[in-house]
């Protein structure tokens, strides 16, 4: 099957699960003697064109807007453009698979085109993302969000809760909607490191309890609870030092509220750290800790489980699905420190309770492999084949 | 826009205008569109660039590769 996958970020250029997610497909479906031609935009230092088995076709936005929402339909029509390219070359799709809002148009418009059925991935809703349709820019978002689930033959989400959230929102029909859940290439964890080393590198000493977080510095993702958790954690184990990996517009405000609590010496910001790097990170960590308000899936925890840490999470949405309390990590209230620092503390205190979270989240995530996902994925694509309508 | 400070509305302004590398880093003026003072602004500028999140080459600035992340993070 030829499939042309539309993203607006593949690696290097990585912003949240879009990237691994479309990345994993990708090469899982490459594997399954799939032509996969990946359409994204371009990255500094990255090539045009790269043949990495799927075939990864960089995107330049040649035009300058001083708007982000028109930019984005501009990137859109570069996408069209290039996909025209790419069908001179090597012909029609079987099937064009979009994800999320910021792909919709080049992907509805490529539909209509080329006649040739869209399958659409939400990994959020711009609903939870803005926390509400309170703006110009959220309803547009959210109009655009309901024209791709309604052109879409087959609607993918991340998560059952998510699919349940889409069903709600834009009225899709239950049937149309299939569930397939991130993945993870376990291959890319099965390394040894010298950890004294590594921390070094890191700047963290080897008596240090460390206790990590990865993601946007975004209200979504939740790490003040993390910060206001972190008082009552040094009362117990003042040998503790939070590293929080990630960008994003809260950084300044997140700093100033561990100074705030007195804990600003113990918290310390990477910004956004490379593969190689975000990897050994894993290893050298004790525990990571996912203390979102939303979270569609949560790609990060099975990050965590493979990397053989114990993880605590925030009881929402997606990650509710992949953790199971206290067998293979620890479930705690979304939007409370108090419950976030006992969690981390009883995890700390008790090595054979933490011994048993590692193991049992070994066991889990190897349920999350591309490859098995990727066979329900093709059973979508062609379920969209079969039932493509283009009126 | 989504509440963000002027730091962010300067990175999300770089993206829009594509100025991902040297090539294409563009001048103060074209960044004045913000609203903000030409002071604050080169302050802005000089805490970006102490940062790394921006780059500069005579007098014009462009995202360095973390600056785009987080340019992109603010709408992922």
């Amino acid at each position: 099957m030829r499939i042309f996958i539309l993203s607006w970020e593949y690696p290097p250029r990585i912003v949240g699960g879009i990237s691994r997610h479309v990345e994993g497909i990708a090469e899982a479906l490459n594997k399954m003697k799939n032509e996969v031609h990946i359409i994204t935009l371009d990255f500094p230092n990255t090539p045009d064109f790269e043949d990495r088995g799927a075939l990864i076709h960089r995107v330049k936005v040649e035009i300058p807007s001083q708007d982000f929402y028109r930019w984005v339909f501009l990137f859109n029509h570069f996408f069209e453009k290039r996909v025209g390219y790419i069908i001179n070359k090597y012909g029609k799709p079987n099937i064009i698979h979009a994800h999320d809002w910021l792909t919709a148009i080049a992907g509805i418009n490529l539909k209509h085109l080329l006649r040739v059925p869209l399958v659409f991935t939400f990994h959020s809703t711009e609903s939870k993302r803005a926390m509400g349709i309170k703006s110009e820019e959220s309803r547009m978002i959210y109009s655009i969000e309901w024209w791709a689930s309604f052109e879409a033959t087959r609607v993918i989400t991340v998560s059952h809760s998510m699919k349940d959230e889409i069903i709600y929102l834009y009225n899709v029909p239950p049937e149309k909607v299939k569930v397939i859940p991130n993945g993870i290439n376990l291959s890319k964890f099965n390394f040894s490191l010298d950890r004294s080393a590594v921390r070094k590198y890191f700047g963290l000493s080897d008596n240090e309890i460390v206790l990590l977080a990865v993601g946007r510095l975004t209200w979504q993702k939740g790490f003040d609870n993390l910060i206001k958790a972190m008082p009552l954690i040094l009362q117990r184990f003042y040998n503790t030092k939070l590293i929080i990996v990630g960008e994003g517009h809260l950084r300044r405000d997140l700093k100033t509220l561990a100074y705030q609590l007195g804990v600003g010496d113990k918290v310390r910001f990477y910004g956004f750290l490379n593969d190689d790097d975000l990897l050994k990170m894993y290893k050298v960590t004790d525990i990571l800790t996912i203390p979102s308000n939303y979270e569609p899936f949560g790609i990060v925890a099975l990050e965590g489980m493979a990397s053989g840490l114990p993880i605590i999470v925030s009881g929402v949405d997606g990650l509710k699905e992949i953790v199971q309390n206290d067998i293979n990590g620890v479930v705690v209230y979304p939007n409370d420190p108090n419950n976030l620092a006992n969690a981390i503390i009883k995890v700390i205190s008790d090595r054979e309770y933490y011994n048993w979270l590692v193991k049992n989240a070994h066991e889990r995530v190897k349920k999350f492999s591309w490859e098995s996902l990727c066979n329900e994925l093709l059973k979508a694509y062609e379920e969209a084949i079969k039932n493509a309508r283009f009126e | 826009m989504r509440g963000l400070n002027n730091k962010f509305k300067l990175l999300s302004l770089l993206l829009t205008l594509n100025a991902t590398n040297i090539d294409k880093a563009v001048e103060v003026d074209k960044l004045l569109n913000l609203g903000l003072a030409l002071s604050e602004l080169e302050s802005l500028t000089k805490e970006l660039l102490k940062d790394n999140l921006i780059l500069s080459k005579d007098g014009a600035y462009y995202l360095s590769p973390s600056g785009l992340l987080a340019a992109l993070s603010i709408f992922s």
